[in-house]
C-alpha cells in the first residue's frame, strides 16, 4: 500500500469516529488547542502504524488505544516542560457556547472547573474516567484500549473519582459521602452522565444497563 | 429536563450529598469540547500542512526537534551547562592573604638604631617565622611595618596594640594600626567555596578553658558571627569545643575549620601519631615483654604509658592492649586513641 492509498484508507477508516476521538481528544487536555494537537498527533502515529492492523473492523479500539497512548508520552513531556520550555502555553481553554449569557458563562465556568480537576489527575486516571464517565466506555471496553485488567481499570477508575471528589469538596462544592453506600464501587453501573443524562451527546445504554457508545445517528 | 439519576455508591444521590456540581461540570465539558469540532478534512489539511512546514523547515528546527520531543533531554543538557560552567568558567574574587600591622613613632623620632631595634623588638612580639618587618621614616614619622600571612586577626591586634603601649610607656607617642592584605584571584566556583570556609586559629598555651573560649568567641564576632556561644573543656588528652550560634536568616552558615595550636582536631578514629616498637617475644614471659614494652616507651619519653597487658594465647600468639598512652610527649594537643588493642601479628605488621 502507497502513501497516498495508505492516507485514504485510513481517512476512510477514521471518518465514523473521527469527531468523538477529537472530542475525546479535547476532553483529555487541559485546553481545545492542545486536544486537537494530541489528535492529530495520534492521526499521524496511526497512520505510521497502519499497515500493522490487521482486522478493520477492530479499528475503534485501535485508534483509541493510539490516542491513549500519546496521551501518556505527551503528558510525561509536560512535566518536563515545566522546568524548561521551548514552547510557549498559548493555548485557548474549551469556551462553551450558549443561547444566553448567563448560561453560557456557567457552562464555561464549569468546563474550565473541571477541566482543572481532571488535569490533577495522573494521565491513566485522567483517561478511564474521561472513557467512563463522558465517552460511556465500558470498564471492559476501557481495558482493551487500555490493554489492562479490568480491575486495574476498577481501580484506576475508583482512584479518579475519589481525587476528583476531593477536588471538588476542597472547592466547597460537594456534600458528605452517603456513609450507608458500600465500601467497594459498583462500576458496573452508569456513568456519571451517559444513557439517561439529558445530553444527547453522550453514550446509550444496552438493554442490560450497561453503557455503551452511542452509534452513527443515534440519540440518546 | 430530568436530572441524571446517580445510583453509583461512588457518587452517591444527590439527596444524599451527591456531588452535583461535577457532574454537571462533567456534562459542561462533554458540550463544550462537542462544539466547534475541526472535520475530518480540517484534520486532514492540517496534517499535510504539517507534514508540507516539516519538510520545509531550517536545519535549526530539524536540531531543536529532539529537544521539543523530549523535554527531560533539555533540562539534562541545561543543567550539565550550568555545571561545567560554574566549574571551568574562571571568576575573579577577592581572598585576603595576610596581614600589615604598623607601628608608627613621631615624638621623639628615633635614630636609626634604635628604630632597628625596635623593627627587632616588633618581630620578636609578633613571634613569626614569616613575618618580614621593614622600618622607615617620612615626614617626620618613623613607621615599622610587619607583614604575616593569613592568622588570627584579633591576636595581631592585641599583640600590635601591646607592642605600642609598651613604646608608650617608654615616652614615645605611638599609632599603632592592622590592616588585611587582600588580592584579586581568579577560580572556579569550587575555589571560591573553599575560600568561605571561615579559619580560626587559636594558640592555648597557657591560657585557661574560658579564654581560648573566648578567643574563638572573637574571632567569630570579627568574621561577623556576633553572640555565639563557645564552650571550651580541656580535658587529660583531649579537648572539647562546642559551639552554637544563631542562622542569620539571609544567608547560609559558612563552614568553619578550627585549628589549635596549628593542628587540626583529628577525625574520627584518627589516632594522632604511631609509636614503633622493636621487640623480640621468643621464649620471654608476658611480664618481660611488658617491662621491655615499657622501657622502650620510657627510652622514647613517654613515662606513663597506662595500662599494658600482655597475654599469651594457647597457640602461642602474643596478644598486647595498651590502654590511655599519651603517645605524643612532645605534641601539646593530646589526641591520643583512648584505648588500643592489637594482636602480636598486628603490631609486627605494623612495625614491618
Amino acid at each position: 500500500m502507497g502513501p497516498t492509498e495508505r492516507w485514504q484508507r485510513l481517512i476512510e477508516l477514521l471518518e465514523p469516529i473521527h469527531d468523538r476521538a477529537a472530542a475525546t481528544a479535547r476532553r483529555l487536555c487541559r485546553s481545545a488547542d492542545d486536544g486537537d494537537d494530541l489528535f492529530q498527533e495520534a492521526v499521524l502515529r496511526a497512520y505510521d502504524k497502519l499497515p500493522a492492523l490487521r482486522d478493520e473492523t477492530r479499528f475503534r479500539p485501535w485508534f483509541y488505544s493510539i490516542l491513549l497512548t500519546v496521551h501518556r508520552n505527551r503528558s510525561r513531556r509536560g512535566f518536563w516542560r515545566r522546568f524548561l520550555s521551548l514552547e510557549g502555553d498559548d493555548g485557548r481553554r474549551i469556551d462553551p457556547v450558549g443561547e444566553d449569557g448567563a448560561r453560557w458563562e456557567d457552562e464555561r465556568r464549569g468546563a474550565e472547573r473541571v477541566s482543572r480537576a481532571l488535569a490533577v489527575l495522573p494521565a491513566v486516571q485522567r483517561e478511564a474516567v474521561v472513557l467512563f464517565e463522558i465517552e460511556g466506555f465500558s470498564v471492559e471496553e476501557i481495558a482493551a484500549v487500555e490493554k489492562v485488567s479490568v480491575s486495574a481499570v476498577k481501580s484506576r477508575l475508583a482512584r479518579g473519582r475519589k481525587r476528583l471528589r476531593r477536588h471538588y469538596e476542597r472547592l466547597g462544592f460537594c456534600g458528605r459521602p452517603n456513609p450507608s453506600a458500600p465500601k467497594t464501587p459498583d462500576l458496573g453501573a452508569r456513568p456519571l452522565i451517559g444513557a439517561q443524562s439529558p445530553l444527547p451527546v453522550l453514550g446509550a445504554r444496552d438493554p442490560s444497563g450497561r453503557a455503551r457508545p452511542l452509534s452513527e445517528g443515534e440519540t440518546s | 429536563m430530568k436530572p441524571p439519576q446517580f445510583t453509583d455508591p461512588d457518587f452517591p444521590g444527590r439527596d444524599e450529598g451527591t456531588p452535583e456540581r461535577l457532574g454537571e461540570d462533567l456534562r459542561a465539558l462533554s458540550r463544550a469540547s462537542s462544539r466547534d469540532l475541526p472535520s475530518i478534512d480540517h484534520t486532514a489539511r492540517a496534517l499535510l500542512r504539517k507534514a508540507q512546514r516539516d519538510g520545509e523547515e531550517g536545519m535549526f528546527m530539524k536540531m531543536l526537534r529532539p529537544f521539543r520531543m523530549r523535554p527531560w533531554l533539555v533540562t539534562a543538557v541545561g543543567v550539565t551547562a550550568v555545571a561545567v560552567v560554574l566549574l571551568t568558567v574562571p571568576i575573579s574574587y577577592t581572598r585576603t592573604i595576610g596581614y600589615e600591622a604598623r607601628v608608627t613613632v613621631s615624638d621623639p623620632l628615633p635614630g636609626p638604631a634604635a628604630l632597628d631595634k625596635i623593627a627587632h623588638e616588633f618581630a620578636r612580639a609578633l613571634d613569626s617565622e614569616e613575618t618580614t618587618v621593614h622600618a622607615g621614616v617620612m615626614s617626620n614619622r618613623a613607621t615599622v611595618t610587619a607583614r604575616l600571612p593569613v592568622t588570627s586577626r584579633s591576636n595581631v591586634e592585641g599583640v600590635t596594640r601591646a607592642f605600642a603601649a609598651e613604646l608608650a610607656d617608654r615616652g614615645l607617642t605611638v599609632e599603632s594600626e592592622v590592616v588585611p592584605l587582600t588580592e584579586r584571584v581568579t577560580g572556579d566556583v569550587y575555589a571560591l567555596a573553599a575560600n568561605q570556609i571561615l579559619e580560626i586559629r587559636v594558640n592555648s598555651e597557657g591560657k585557661s578553658d574560658a579564654q581560648i573560649a573566648e578567643e574563638i568567641r572573637a574571632q567569630l564576632a570579627e568574621a561577623g558571627i556576633e553572640n555565639a556561644f563557645v564552650d571550651v573543656e580541656v580535658g587529660d588528652n583531649q579537648m572539647r569545643i562546642e559551639m552554637r550560634m544563631e542562622k542569620d536568616g539571609s544567608e547560609e552558615p559558612r563552614p568553619i575549620r578550627i585549628a589549635i595550636d596549628g593542628m587540626e582536631p583529628p577525625e574520627a578514629g584518627e589516632g594522632c601519631c604511631a609509636v614503633e616498637l622493636q621487640i623480640d617475644a621468643e621464649g620471654k614471659t608476658p611480664e618481660e615483654i611488658e617491662a621491655e614494652i615499657r622501657a622502650q616507651l620510657e627510652a622514647m619519653g613517654i613515662e606513663n604509658p597506662g595500662d599494658i597487658e600482655v597475654r599469651v594465647d594457647e597457640n602461642g600468639r602474643v596478644q598486647v592492649e595498651i590502654y590511655q598512652m599519651d603517645c605524643c610527649p612532645d605534641d601539646p594537643l593530646k589526641g591520643a586513641a583512648s584505648s588500643e588493642s592489637e594482636t602480636w601479628g598486628q603490631v609486627k605488621e605494623r612495625f614491618r
